[in-house]
C-alpha cells in the first residue's frame, strides 16, 4: 500500500542545510520544533537561544498554513558560523488567520530579522548566537 | 486530550487549581481551551493555573490566558499563573506582558495563599 504523500514527512541533510518537509498540519508543529531545536543544539547555542528558534519557527510555520490541514511546507535550516537561518515555504496550503499583534510581538523579540509574505507563503528568519 | 498536554483540575485549600502540562500549541488549543475554561466557568472567587508543568506554548496559549483573565475579571473573579523562573513559558508570557494584567506566583501554595487573603479580595 502506498503511503498518502499528505501523511509523510521527509528531511533531508546536506552540507549546512538540513530540509524538513512536514504535512501543513498542527500535529506536525512539534517536529518543526523540535528539529529546529537540534540544530541549535548541534551550533553549541544556550537552551535559551534554542527556545528562541523553536518559538520563532512555530510562529511562522503557522502564519504560512501550518493549522490548514491540508498541503505541505518546506523548512530550510541553515547554520553559518554564529548565525541560524531558517527559510519556511507553504505549498497547496492556506493561513488560518493573518498573525495577530501577539504573535508578531513574540517572533520580532526572539529572533534579528524576520520576513513574513503570507501571500506567497513564505517565511525566513535570520538569529545570531 | 491529543498527546502534548494535560490539564488537571484540583482543589486546595478551596481554591481550583487547573495543572497544565507539557506543550500547548495549535494542534491541542481547543481541547485545552475547552478543560481550561470548564472549571473556571462552573466555580467562582480564585482560580489559580498552574505552569510550572507546562514545558511549551505559543501565541494561541498566550491568548487563551488573555481570554481566560479578561472572562474571569468581568464575572469580578480573580486568576493567578504560577510559572517557574527562567523558562521558555514565563519568557512569552512576559513578552506578551500577560504579567502586567495577571498577578504570577512562584509556587501553588503562594497563589493559594494570595487568593485565600481576604484583604486581596477587593484590590
Amino acid at each position: 500500500m502506498s503511503e498518502s504523500p499528505t501523511e509523510t514527512a521527509t528531511t533531508t541533510t546536506t552540507t549546512g542545510e538540513i530540509r524538513l518537509e512536514i504535512p501543513a498540519a498542527p500535529e506536525y508543529l512539534r517536529l518543526a520544533r523540535l528539529a529546529v531545536a537540534d540544530v541549535g543544539a548541534r551550533a553549541g547555542w544556550s537552551y535559551e537561544d534554542i527556545d528562541d528558534l523553536r518559538i520563532a519557527v512555530d510562529e511562522l510555520c503557522y502564519a504560512i498554513g501550518a493549522g490548514a490541514e491540508h498541503g505541505r511546507l518546506t523548512l530550510a535550516y541553515r547554520v553559518d558560523g554564529q548565525q541560524i537561518e531558517v527559510h519556511g515555504r507553504g505549498e497547496e496550503t492556506t493561513p488560518l488567520a493573518a498573525p495577530g499583534e501577539l504573535a508578531r510581538a513574540i517572533i520580532a523579540a526572539v529572533v534579528d530579522e524576520f520576513d513574513l509574505d503570507v501571500d506567497a507563503l513564505t517565511f525566513r528568519f535570520a538569529k545570531r548566537a | 486530550m491529543r498527546g502534548l498536554a494535560r490539564v488537571t483540575v484540583t482543589e486546595q485549600a478551596g481554591i481550583p487549581v487547573v495543572r497544565l502540562e507539557g506543550e500547548v500549541d495549535l494542534s491541542n488549543i481547543e481541547e485545552v481551551r475547552h478543560a481550561v475554561f470548564e472549571p473556571a466557568d462552573a466555580g467562582h472567587g480564585c482560580l489559580v493555573v498552574d505552569l510550572t508543568g507546562t514545558t511549551y506554548l505559543d501565541s494561541t496559549a498566550v491568548r487563551l490566558l488573555f481570554d481566560l483573565a479578561v472572562r474571569l475579571q468581568a464575572r469580578r473573579r480573580r486568576i493567578r499563573l504560577v510559572v517557574s523562573d527562567a523558562t521558555i513559558v514565563r519568557r512569552v508570557l512576559i513578552l506578551t506582558k500577560l504579567d502586567e494584567s495577571v498577578p504570577f506566583d512562584a509556587t501553588v501554595a503562594e497563589a493559594v495563599a494570595h487568593c485565600s487573603d481576604p484583604e486581596e479580595h477587593d484590590s
